[in-house]
């Protein structure tokens, strides 16, 4: 006997192992899917249930041929925020952080510095080190744009964004920063954006 | 014989295609494709898997908008309208594909082929 959820649930595993959409995009291929079915059967009741997904499943084409048609139609855009996050963030590190009255440091001078801060600003927590740290989370983040299908990672999502607030610190301190802190700070700004948007993108409209 | 429309011409016409449906109101996917059938008589079949990408590049641009709704039978469905940046591209759509069709028209109508 022809289940039909559970052909579209093996439809679905299909299209999400070798296609490179979001689950979204699957989501709305399905409706459109089901749609056809009860097209199909609309159309000849004769036709069974197997048949009928069976050219529907043919109508909507292979998940490798529906992904090369998506990445004609362009990156999506929090990949395109992300890329130009990354690209502050390289630039950063060979611009000058701070400006000639406090010091001329360029971006990769001013990191090493604020690892040896410690806690100098009168907090308990040595938010010079911490900060320096956040860059391994911004290269944890660069990572994913090489990535076609990356994993849906909350907790990236809160750290990065964690990371934004707290580089923006560095300013309410230091009034004489230069424009490779503002992009560094802004390149979190960006990655924190671009994951919100990748995780509202790849849930499922089902959720 | 039902003779295809070329593929290039296709795929060139599917914005202002999918502008001028939505332009009738909001609509999903599956129904804008029965849409295009219908106007074309059956001679312009546009592929499912098409169809998509094309609204998700409209969408990117900002032309239409999406929104996610629960139908009767209680699944999701997307669904599209068209904005007031789509609304402007399809006026310089429409006006682009009348000067082309004026031409052509105008073109065949002096020749002796």
């Amino acid at each position: 006997m022809f289940d039909l959820e559970a052909a579209l649930t093996d439809w679905r595993a299909d299209m999400e192992r070798a296609a490179t959409l979001s689950p979204r995009q699957v989501d709305e291929l399905e409706d459109h899917l089901r749609a056809s079915i009860e097209l199909e059967l609309e159309l000849d009741a004769s036709l069974t249930g197997a048949r009928a997904f069976s050219l529907a499943r043919e109508g909507i084409g292979e998940p490798r041929a529906l992904s090369r048609e998506f990445a004609k139609a362009g990156s999506p855009m929090w990949r395109r925020v992300l890329l130009v996050g990354c690209g502050m963030f390289a630039a950063s590190w060979f611009l000058p952080a701070m400006s000639e009255e406090t010091g001329h440091l360029w971006g990769w001078e001013a990191f090493l510095v604020a690892l040896q801060w410690g806690s100098t600003w009168g907090v308990p927590v040595d938010v010079g080190s911490v900060s320096a740290v956040t860059n391994i989370l911004m290269v944890f983040t660069m990572y994913r744009i090489g990535r076609i299908r990356p994993a849906r990672t909350r907790w990236l999502t809160w750290c990065v964004s964690g990371a934004a607030a707290l580089n923006f610190l560095y300013w309410i301190r230091m009034p004489d920063l230069a424009v490779g802190f503002w992009l560094w700070a802004g390149s979190f700004v960006l990655a924190a954006s671009a994951l919100w948007m990748q995780d509202r993108e790849w849930a499922s409209a089902k959720a | 014989m039902k003779r295809p429309v070329y593929k290039e011409l296709v795929a060139a016409s599917s914005r202002p295609m999918v502008l001028s449906i939505l332009a009738g109101g909001e609509n999903y996917g599956y129904q804008i494709l029965q849409q295009v059938k219908l106007l074309s008589g059956g001679k312009v079949e546009w592929s499912d898997g098409m169809l998509y990408p094309v609204l998700h590049r409209l969408e990117r641009d900002g032309h239409i908008a999406g929104r996610w709704e629960l139908t009767d039978a209680g699944r999701r469905r997307k669904y599209y309208r068209l904005t007031a940046r789509g609304k402007r591209q399809l006026s310089a759509d429409r006006q682009s594909w009348r000067t082309m069709f004026g031409a052509l028209e105008a073109s065949w109508g002096s020749s002796h082929v």
